[in-house]
C-alpha cells in the first residue's frame, strides 16, 4: 500500500491505517527509536507512541511525505523518552552524537528568538549546497544517529572516511550558523 | 528536552525531502554495491580460482621432484656421474681473469721429462705422463725468456684420474713464497696458470695418494714462440 492510501485511511478514521504503516514503516521506526534509546522495549514503546501521535495528528495534517513524518516524530518522541530516561542509560553513540552537536552549537548559545523549525530550514539550506554523499551521511548519524560503522557499512566507507566527513561538514555547518546569527 | 542539544532537536526539523532522499539514498546505494559485488563476485572467483591452480600445481611439482630425490637417494643403482664432465677452470692469481682458448694459440710439444718443454706444435700435441702410487712430480715453471705476456699467455694442467684416484695438487709462486693452491681430489681437475709474472718461477707438485696410476697432462699456450718452459723434477 502506497504512502497516499495509507493516509487516506487515517482521514477516514480506519484503524488498518495503523497496522498498515507499522508493516510498511514499523523496522524503520524500530531502528530510528533503539539507536537513540537501545532498548528494544523502551523503543517499541516509542515507536507505538509514535502510531498513536501520528493517529491524533492525521486528520487535520496532511504530509507530503508520509515517511520523514513519521520518522520525524519517533525521532523526537525517542528523545523526549531518552531525556526523561537518566542520562547514565544514555549508549555511546548517541552521547558521541550530542557532544558533537553541543561542540557545533551549545545549548546555551542558541538564541531564543530562533524558533527550531527556522533553524531547521536554515540547517536545511546548508545541507543542499553540500555533496550528496557527506549530506547523507551527515542525516545518517545526526538525524537517525546511526553509529558510524553502520554508516561506514551502508555507504561502503572506512570510518575514519566518515568521521573525516562529519567533522567537515560539522565545522561548515558551526560557521553557517554563526553567520546566520543563531549563535548568541 | 532540558538534556537534549537544542541543535539536535532542531535537526529533526529539516526538509521532509532530505530525510526521504537520504533513506532512498541508501537503498539505490545498497542496491549498486550489491550489485557491484555481483557483478565482482566471477572475476574474484576466478581470480581465486587461478591462484588455486597455481598453487595446485606448484605443490605437485614440489612434492613430486621431492619424491624424486626421496626415490634416487634410497637407489643403489644411481646413475653414475661422469666425472670427466666435470672441469675446473681456475686461476691461481687472485687478480687474473679466464681467457679464451678459440684463438689460434702456439703449444709447445717437444717435452721431454726432466727437460725442458720447447717447440711449437699444434694445441692436440699435449704432453702426457702418470704418476705410480705413492709416486710425486713436480713441475717447476717458468714463463720468462723475455716474450711471455702475462695478459696473453697461459699455462694449463689437466690431471686425469682413472678410477677415482685420490692425489694432492700443490701450486706455489716460489719466488713470493706464496701458496696458490693445495686441495686433494679424487676427480679429473683442469688448472689454468695465467697472468702469471714474467719473473717470477712456479712450482706444481702433484701427489699421487691411490692406489693406482694417475695421469697428468700439461700444456702451455703462448702467442709468442719460445717462451716459457716447464722443468719436470
Amino acid at each position: 500500500m502506497d504512502d497516499l492510501e495509507i493516509i487516506e485511511l487515517y482521514f477516514a478514521r480506519n484503524e488498518k491505517a495503523i497496522e498498515e504503516t507499522d508493516k510498511k514503516y514499523g523496522k524503520l521506526c524500530f531502528r530510528v527509536a533503539n539507536n537513540i534509546l537501545i532498548n528494544d522495549e523502551d523503543s517499541e514503546e516509542c515507536v507505538n507512541d509514535t502510531y498513536l501521535s501520528v493517529w491524533n495528528k492525521i486528520p487535520p495534517t496532511r504530509p507530503k511525505c508520509f515517511m520523514a513524518f513519521i520518522c520525524q516524530i519517533v525521532r523526537f518522541l525517542s528523545m523526549k523518552k531518552l531525556d526523561f530516561n537518566s542520562a547514565l542509560k544514555r549508549s555511546q553513540d548517541i552521547t558521541i552524537s550530542y557532544s558533537d552537536l553541543e561542540d557545533v552549537l551549545p545549548s546555551d548559545h542558541f538564541s531564543t528568538e530562533w524558533e527550531y523549525a527556522d533553524v531547521g530550514k536554515i540547517i536545511s539550506k546548508f545541507l543542499r549546497q553540500e555533496k550528496e554523499e557527506s549530506r547523507n551521511v551527515f542525516i545518517r548519524k545526526y538525524y537517525f544517529f546511526d553509529s558510524i560503522s553502520d554508516i561506514a557499512e551502508r555507504y561502503s566507507f572506512t570510518e575514519s572516511k566518515v568521521k573525516n566527513m562529519l567533522y567537515h561538514t560539522r565545522i561548515k555547518l558551526r560557521e553557517c550558523l554563526k553567520k546566520e546569527g543563531i549563535e548568541v | 528536552m532540558t538534556n537534549t542539544p537544542k541543535l539536535a532537536i532542531a535537526i529533526g526539523y529539516i526538509d521532509d525531502d532530505l530525510v526521504t532522499s537520504a533513506i532512498e539514498y541508501d537503498q539505490i546505494n545498497t542496491m549498486n554495491i550489491r550489485r557491484r559485488q555481483i557483478c565482482r563476485r566471477p572475476a574474484f572467483m576466478r581470480n581465486w580460482s587461478r591462484l588455486g591452480v597455481t598453487v595446485a600445481c606448484l605443490c605437485f611439482v614440489l612434492v613430486l621432484s621431492g619424491f624424486a630425490v626421496l626415490a634416487m637417494s634410497l637407489s643403489d643403482n644411481l646413475p653414475a656421474i661422469d666425472s670427466s664432465d666435470i672441469k675446473y677452470e681456475e686461476n691461481e692469481h687472485s687478480n687474473i681473469g679466464i681467457y679464451s682458448t678459440t684463438d689460434a694459440f702456439d703449444v709447445f710439444g717437444s717435452f721431454e721429462p726432466n727437460g725442458t718443454l720447447s717447440g711449437k706444435s699444434s694445441t692436440e700435441d699435449l704432453y702426457s705422463f702418470s704418476l705410480d702410487k705413492g709416486e710425486s712430480k713436480t713441475l717447476s715453471i717458468t714463463a720468462s725468456n723475455g716474450q711471455f705476456t702475462a695478459e696473453q699467455d697461459i699455462i694449463e694442467l689437466a690431471i686425469t684420474s682413472q678410477g677415482n684416484v685420490l692425489f694432492q695438487y700443490i701450486c706455489e709462486d716460489v719466488t713470493d713464497k706464496k701458496e696458490l693452491a693445495n686441495f686433494s681430489s679424487t676427480e679429473n681437475i683442469n688448472r689454468v696458470l695465467s697472468n702469471l709474472n714474467p719473473e717470477h718461477k712456479y712450482e706444481v707438485t702433484v701427489i699421487n695418494l691411490g692406489i693406482t696410476d694417475l695421469t697428468l697432462n700439461i700444456s702451455i699456450n703462448s702467442h709468442h714462440y719460445g717462451c716459457g718452459e716447464i722443468i719436470l723434477k
